[in-house]
């Protein structure tokens, strides 16, 4: 009997030990389960659900009329996995077929330690069927989204171009980058132990916000009547560059930009890099003669002369101290008007003198120079305006007249020379028209001119230069832009470049233009042309630019059905 | 009463219990793995159950006289497997039959329970120094031919089976505590000469977890505690748990099936699980105190003990408690050799249950 109650004691010992031991699982159990509940949760998560990014399409390029400049297309892109790979000799010998690979770098490729490595990004829709069509074991296709500029090297530098992650590197793709490229989108997807993706239908996701489109105030015609014109310009003289931009002269629109040399921004690497910039911005030259009408506003506003004022023009040469101005060609006495009509030198030097330095520095400093007008392209330069206090008090005043010591882009002395052609404003240069959202809904506009200041009285612009410069179109250095349809008003420019080496002015470089608007009655639009270097003989800008500036009014008005001239004559 | 059934002994507690086991084991193996696993585990259930019958039929004092060379023909198998046997991850612990294989080892852990039980039957009153080391031999002899394998779990289960058995057999205290001191002596040469480096690495990344999490070596045990962790009070609901679904972790159908029920099932049923166990435990433990013939008896400790080690261990491994040894949850986890050996050992509780001799001896 002891023998067993003892027994029974032992084992009824080991029963208790051999509950506690499972009462305390179940208390480890319940720690692990309820306690730490959340911990473990969350690591469950994070390990088996993985982010992936939804990318957003990026916005549209469009010109004024809605056309289409920039376009993201979705294409294929191949990868592979190589862990995935089992033959790699196999998979090798049909990409490098379908895709026109190197072999031997391909499966170099394939061989690496990864789980993704890219084959061939953004592939042509062949391409991709071929690829579909094999299945190879490993290799997969994503689909990206594409740049395509459709018309090639037109307006180019306006658009820009994006790197192959379509991030924006040059133009309207640099600087409208934020706009256009939106918001990405991501999904969570869930993933195994061995990283395959598996799809579950009440997956976290967000969708990408696609980016809204930039409109432009390009007109693609007018952008191609103008690059025509360059293209033919650049045949005869061969320039080392040359630039033209179109302005609306009511608005301050750009309806045409261009430069040459020029590059397809579907096949960037192919060009080199001067030909990537967008020159009517980011280089200034001195405008020479094209300044002079400016200047004789300042004496106009001033009223220290009238167009019929006679000036001694000392018979083409003029000394000054040590220095000597000459005409190119000789006159006695000018009118006013005749020295902007045959662009004298010594005629305007005193008709600058009369302003006095004080006077015509802040007449010209009015008009901007030497300022940006933050334009809604990347990298406009602001020129060159000297601070009145380093103007000479001997020569400044005189060179400045002359369109020398000061210096704009192209950009900024067109918008200048508008200023004439509206009455008297000067208006803020725009790129833009408006933002249109993904919807289609327009999202900011920008309407109307925007006018920084009034430069000079409408009476000066209207009634005093506008018959001037159509003279100088109609019997002076400007004759070769002359139309018989509409009725033009410009002025020529020719300027010495600058040696790089000595900076003293070149005697076989120049650089010659012609600025002008039409029709001259109620201008529209105006035109600047800038030949850098011209060769074959001629520089001047009447001769190398005019021609191009009169065809480039001749067609855009035609296009914009103003009315020509002599149909308004047999009219009345 | 030699050769008498009384069928009103069969235990009506542990039948429907293992019935329940089974069951649940079978929808957490489909869970965790597909069809093809659950056909293969209801063919060794099906096996299990006809060979529970059949040995049901014989008396176990048969196997008490049989038990020696049983003893040495499993131990034959052992050596022919270390030195043919199939080589699965680098370890040689299966033989194959078509597509179903066979690990000795396991039926090892009953084989040496009979030959314990047999040498033992008669010592209660003298259990001398030369017969502790006759059982440590008989013990450690095949342990160590496991280790070779190598298969930890299986062998060191060996070790409280032998210790159960001695204590029952009436070892002293003495003898007991030095056994204990021994073994304490010995480990660190398992470490030296007997551990694989996976094993040492095993528990390592127990030791220090957060240390070695990032190599692998407690990659087992974070996937383990996650899969269990996200389960919360009621579970993800049979085949939602993502750790398992996702295959995250790692032996899901096998040694980290209680991860898998307690991440599917929650915590409530998780617990339900551990009852049933304890009931069967405290049954053994009635079994083991009506025993009153000896060889009988010790085999009823022996046997319990191995299946209570085993519980215990896997639990406390799936909880991240103990270090990870390769062990089987009994009647729950997938695997034919040690689906076969529970329902070997169960069938013998019965069968000792069922005929429930006197002590010979003592009458």
């Amino acid at each position: 009997m002891y023998f067993k109650s003892m027994q029974r004691f032992w084992t009824n010992i080991i029963g208790f030990f051999l509950i506690l031991i499972f009462i305390g699982l179940a208390v480890n159990l319940g720690r692990i389960q309820i306690v730490e509940h959340d911990k473990y949760v969350k690591l469950a998560k994070a390990q088996q659900s993985k982010k992936v990014k939804l990318s957003a399409r990026r916005g549209l390029i469009l010109d004024r009329n809605g056309r289409k400049l920039a376009e993201s297309l979705r294409v294929g892109s191949v990868y592979a996995d190589p862990s995935a790979i089992k033959d790699v000799y196999e998979i090798t010998r049909h990409l490098s077929k379908v895709l026109k690979l190197n072999s031997s770098k391909l499966s170099q490729k394939l061989k690496k330690d990864k789980k993704f490595v890219w084959i061939k990004r953004k592939i042509s829709d062949e391409e991709l069927k071929e690829i579909n069509k094999l299945s190879l074991q490993g290799v997969y296709i994503e689909y990206e989204y594409n740049r395509f500029y459709q018309n090639g090297q037109l307006g180019s530098h306006v658009i820009g171009f994006t790197d192959i992650d379509e991030k924006g590197l040059e133009g309207i793709e640099l600087s409208c980058n934020q706009v256009l490229s939106g918001d990405p989108g991501y999904k969570m997807i869930l993933r195994d132990a061995q990283q395959s993706h598996i799809l579950t239908p009440d997956i976290e996701m967000q969708f990408p916000q696609h980016g809204d489109n930039v409109m432009l105030t390009i007109d693609s015609h007018i952008q191609r009547f103008t690059e025509e014109e360059l293209d033919n310009l650049c045949k005869t003289w061969l320039p080392v560059s040359a630039t033209a931009v179109v302005m609306d002269t009511t608005t301050g629109e750009i309806l045409a930009m261009a430069n040459r040399p020029a590059y397809d921004p579907n096949n960037v690497k192919k060009y080199p890099s001067l030909a990537r910039k967008n020159l009517a911005i980011t280089d200034y030259y001195e405008p020479g003669s094209m300044i002079k009408p400016i200047v004789l506003a300042g004496v106009f506003e001033n009223k220290l002369a009238s167009p019929d004022d006679v000036i001694d023009c000392e018979n083409g040469k003029y000394v000054m101290g040590k220095r000597i101005l000459h005409d190119s060609h000789r006159y006695d006495t000018l009118t006013v008007s005749e020295i902007i009509t045959h662009s004298s030198n010594i005629g305007m030097a005193k008709l600058g003198m009369l302003m006095g330095i004080e006077r015509m520095y802040n007449h010209l400093e009015q008009f901007n120079f030497g300022n940006r007008f933050g334009i809604e392209l990347s990298g406009e330069q602001e020129g060159i305006f000297r601070p009145l206090k380093s103007w000479s008090k001997q020569f400044s005043l005189v060179s400045v007249s002359i369109g020398h010591e000061i210096a704009a882009t192209p950009l900024q002395f067109i918008t200048i020379f508008c200023s004439i052609a509206n009455g008297g404003h000067l208006l803020k240069p725009r790129i833009i028209k408006s933002i249109i959202g993904n919807d289609g809904k327009v999202k900011e506009e920008y309407k109307g001119p925007e006018i920084i200041r009034r430069v000079m009285s409408e009476e000066v612009a209207r009634d005093l230069l506008n018959p001037i410069l159509v003279d100088a179109v109609r019997n002076g250095t400007g004759k070769k832009a002359f139309l018989t349809e509409y009725e033009v008003a410009g002025k020529t420019g020719t300027s010495q470049k600058i040696n790089k080496a000595d900076g003293r002015y070149s005697h076989n470089k120049y650089i010659g233009s012609f600025v002008a608007y039409a029709p001259a009655e109620n201008p529209r639009i105006c035109v600047l042309v800038m030949v850098d270097e011209p060769k074959n003989g001629a520089y001047y800008g009447g001769t190398v630019a005019a021609p191009a500036v009169g065809e480039i009014i001749k067609k855009s008005l035609r296009y914009l059905n103003v009315e020509p001239m002599k149909l308004k004559m047999a009219m009345h | 009463m030699i050769g008498n059934i009384r069928t009103k002994n069969f235990d009506w507690i542990i039948f429907p219990l293992i019935c329940i086991m089974l069951t649940i084991g079978a929808f957490f193996i489909f869970s965790a793995s597909n069809e093809k696993y659950v056909m293969k585990q209801f063919v060794w259930i099906g096996v299990g159950f006809i060979l529970f019958f059949i040995l049901l039929y014989f008396d176990y004092l048969l196997f008490a006289y049989y038990s020696y060379i049983i003893y040495a023909g499993v131990l034959c198998v052992l050596v022919l497997l270390l030195i043919m046997g199939d080589s699965v991850k680098g370890t040689r612990r299966w033989f194959s039959i078509g597509s179903f294989s066979i690990q000795p080892s396991e039926f090892m852990k009953i084989t040496l329970i009979f030959a314990l039980a047999r040498f033992l039957r008669y010592k209660k009153y003298g259990l001398g120094l030369f017969d502790v080391g006759i059982a440590i031999l008989l013990t450690i002899v095949p342990m160590a031919l496991i280790m070779k394998q190598p298969d930890l779990g299986t062998a060191l289960i060996m070790v409280p089976v032998l210790i159960a058995i001695l204590y029952t057999a009436g070892i002293s205290i003495f003898y007991l505590a030095a056994l204990f001191g021994l073994s304490i002596a010995v480990s660190p040469l398992l470490w030296f000469f007997v551990l694989q480096p996976y094993q040492k690495m095993r528990i390592i990344g127990f030791l220090w977890p957060e240390k070695t999490a990032d190599w692998g070596a407690g990659y087992h045990r974070l996937q383990s505690l996650i899969a269990i962790g996200s389960g919360g009070l009621l579970g993800a609901g049979w085949g939602n748990g993502t750790q398992n679904r996702l295959k995250f972790l790692p032996e899901r159908h096998t040694d980290f099936i209680f991860a898998v029920i307690a991440e599917e099932w929650g915590f409530l049923r998780a617990c339900f699980i551990l009852f049933l166990y304890v009931v069967f435990f405290m049954c053994g433990i009635g079994i083991a105190r009506n025993t009153r013939e000896p060889f009988g008896r010790l085999v009823i400790v022996g046997l319990f003990t191995m299946f209570g080690t085993q519980v215990i261990v896997n639990v406390a491994m799936n909880l991240g408690i103990a270090p990870i040894v390769g062990m089987t949850l009994p009647f729950i986890s997938y695997g034919g050799s040690s689906m076969l050996t529970s329902f070997i050992a169960l069938s013998i509780i019965f069968n000792i249950k069922i005929r429930s001799k006197i002590d010979l001896a003592s009458e």
